[in-house]
């Protein structure tokens, strides 16, 4: 009787079909294993099937980085996983500046660098010092995937005052994964008083950020694309007198991969969506969660996620996770620290590595440049 | 005489419901199966509608395939079509859509568990050959499960490999990745 062996295409698609922890514990089954699950080629088959399977939030506060499955029901705090932050360093909060497929751009606290992260296998590389000094107060920040070059790239604006009529003087720049290199890039206008948050949303290989323009008066969307690398503007919904006041927009999210506005009044939080990108008459109106049964101040309500059921998931006062029940009304489900500051993000579990960007010298253990 | 007589009859009756084509496995064991279920067998179904066949020999010997396995194969086959139906019939109503699929899956939950790690695999030989692209899809999902936490002993059991690392690159191995080695079922 021959032993029956499974043709290898057969044993990628099982490979394939194995969770983050699976496959790094079975690397160590053969060479031939090794090889197979750490293939560039494998890594994106998997990641593309694990994009079609719940997520995790991940949730950075002063209690530390702690991650949650996406699949409702939640359950309690106890289903929070507690995260090794291999890079960390005692007392240094790391803070979540951005998340694009499975990787995390983080930084250490108070300003002692720049990383990118890949939570579910701990691969992480440090990124070298921005060439300019952002020093100066970060206004905005953005991380996202560049598919026309396969390239992971980290938007940084900041500026410092400077002592003369000017008043502030603003930097901006690039940073490449495959380059492992930064790059000035050009503002010819300074919005650091315009944006209402700094950080850029990812949506259709741009990142995107909803600023109040003073004059005259009205918000606008800019987009940074990725491949391009320059600035666009995307409109915003168009102003129908006729219609009902809606509530003014407050912030700009990606919630099911579509560009969203969130706007707040004092019962409902409203949702509009960009159903075609860049189409400004496609802004319409999702849906509206109702708060006001619930003690809340809505202003510390942040929309984080939609699952594909239509309910909102947020964050409120950076302590807990609430959630939009299907009835549309808001409730609370997990707390998780008691501090205000937190960030939080949402990721995949893949095998992604950032070491596999920008050529063999990456391929070493990078734990020496952390000391 | 008398025989060709009974004989004719049966087939004509057998025609007139539904129409079977008999697989003969490498074992001696014969199947009568629907014409239904056996053309989920991509390679029948390429044999007869690729070649313009005519269901005249309806009797076709599978080299590589065994009756247990075969059985099994046709057990599921029928099941999926079933489901299928049912699904098909309940669509729009929500309540029943789910009652399908739980149905469903408490079929393939059973199905699955009943199958030992060799039989699995015997499977899975067998639907690979007879290209049965949702068979293969619900097996190999079951390995997937059955394997996601178990130990690396147990796996290179599993698909029978050997240990081609020495001694310290495994260390190696689990030393920089101890915490994907933890909470693993013992074997």
């Amino acid at each position: 009787m021959t032993s029956n062996y499974l043709p290898e295409q057969v044993v990628v698609e099982i490979l394939l079909r194995l969770p983050v922890k699976s496959l790094i514990r079975f690397r160590c089954v053969s060479k031939r294993w090794r090889s197979l699950i750490s293939d560039p080629g494998f890594t994106k088959s998997q990641f593309r099937l694990a994009s079609e399977h719940p997520e995790r939030f991940l949730i950075s506060s002063s209690s530390g980085i702690r991650s949650l499955g996406c699949d409702l029901p939640f359950g309690d705090s106890s289903a929070l996983k507690e995260l090794v932050v291999p890079f960390q360093r005692n007392c240094l909060r790391v803070r979540i500046i951005g998340s694009c497929n499975g990787l995390v751009f983080v930084a250490l606290h108070p300003h002692k660098g720049f990383y990118i992260w890949n939570p579910s296998t701990g691969d992480h590389r440090k990124l070298p010092d921005p060439g300019a000094p952002l020093r100066g107060f970060i206004y905005w920040h953005g991380f996202g995937y560049d598919s026309s070059t396969d390239d992971y790239k980290l938007i940084v604006a900041s500026y410092r005052l400077v002592k003369n009529d000017s008043g502030r003087s603003s930097e901006g720049e690039v940073f490449s994964l495959n380059k492992n290199s930064w790059k000035g890039i050009l503002h010819d206008l300074d919005y650091s008083d315009g944006a209402k948050e700094p950080a850029g949303i990812l949506c259709n290989g741009s990142l995107h950020w909803h600023l109040k323009v003073s004059e005259p008066a009205r918000d606008e969307i800019y987009a940074f694309d990725l491949a391009e690398e320059k600035f666009h503007e995307i409109p915003m919904p168009i102003q129908e007198d006729e219609h009902p006041r809606r509530a003014p927009f407050s912030s700009l999210r990606n919630l099911g991969g579509c560009l969203c506005l969130v706007g707040y009044t004092r019962t409902h939080i409203d949702l509009w969506r960009m159903m075609e990108y860049g189409i400004g008459e496609s802004w319409a109106p999702m849906f509206r969660v109702a708060y006001s049964h619930v003690k809340v101040y809505r202003y510390h309500l942040n929309p984080l996620w939609l699952s594909r059921g239509g309910q909102l998931v947020l964050i409120y006062a950076g302590k807990e996770l609430m959630i939009s029940t299907p009835e549309g009304e808001i409730e609370h489900v997990v707390a998780f620290s008691d501090s205000l500051t937190c960030e939080a993000a949402v990721f995949v579990e893949s095998l992604i590595s950032p070491n596999h960007y920008g050529g063999d010298e990456r391929q070493r253990l990078l734990c020496d440049e952390d000391r | 005489m008398a025989d060709d007589g009974v004989n004719t009859k049966v087939e004509a009756v057998s025609k007139a419901t539904t129409e079977t084509i008999e697989l003969r496995t490498e074992d001696g064991g014969v199947f009568d199966v629907d014409k239904p279920v056996a053309m989920e067998f991509l390679i029948l179904k390429s044999f007869y509608e690729d070649e313009g066949r005519v269901f005249d020999k309806t009797s076709i010997r599978l080299p590589n395939v065994k009756q247990l396995e075969l059985s099994k194969v046709i057990e599921y086959c029928t099941r999926a079509l079933e489901f299928g139906a049912k699904s098909a019939a309940a669509a729009g109503d929500k309540d029943a859509e789910r009652m399908v699929r739980q149905e469903r899956e408490g079929f393939e939950a059973e199905f699955v568990d009943e199958l030992s790690n060799e039989m699995l695999k015997e499977l899975i030989l067998a639907v690979n050959f007879l290209d049965i692209k949702e068979m293969l899809d619900f097996l190999i999902r079951s390995v997937a499960n059955r394997i996601r936490n178990r130990s690396v002993a147990y796996v290179r059991q599993f698909f029978d490999i050997e240990n081609d690392f020495t001694p310290q690159e495994e260390d190696q191995i689990h030393q920089e990745n101890a915490w994907a080695f933890e909470g693993v079922d013992a074997d």
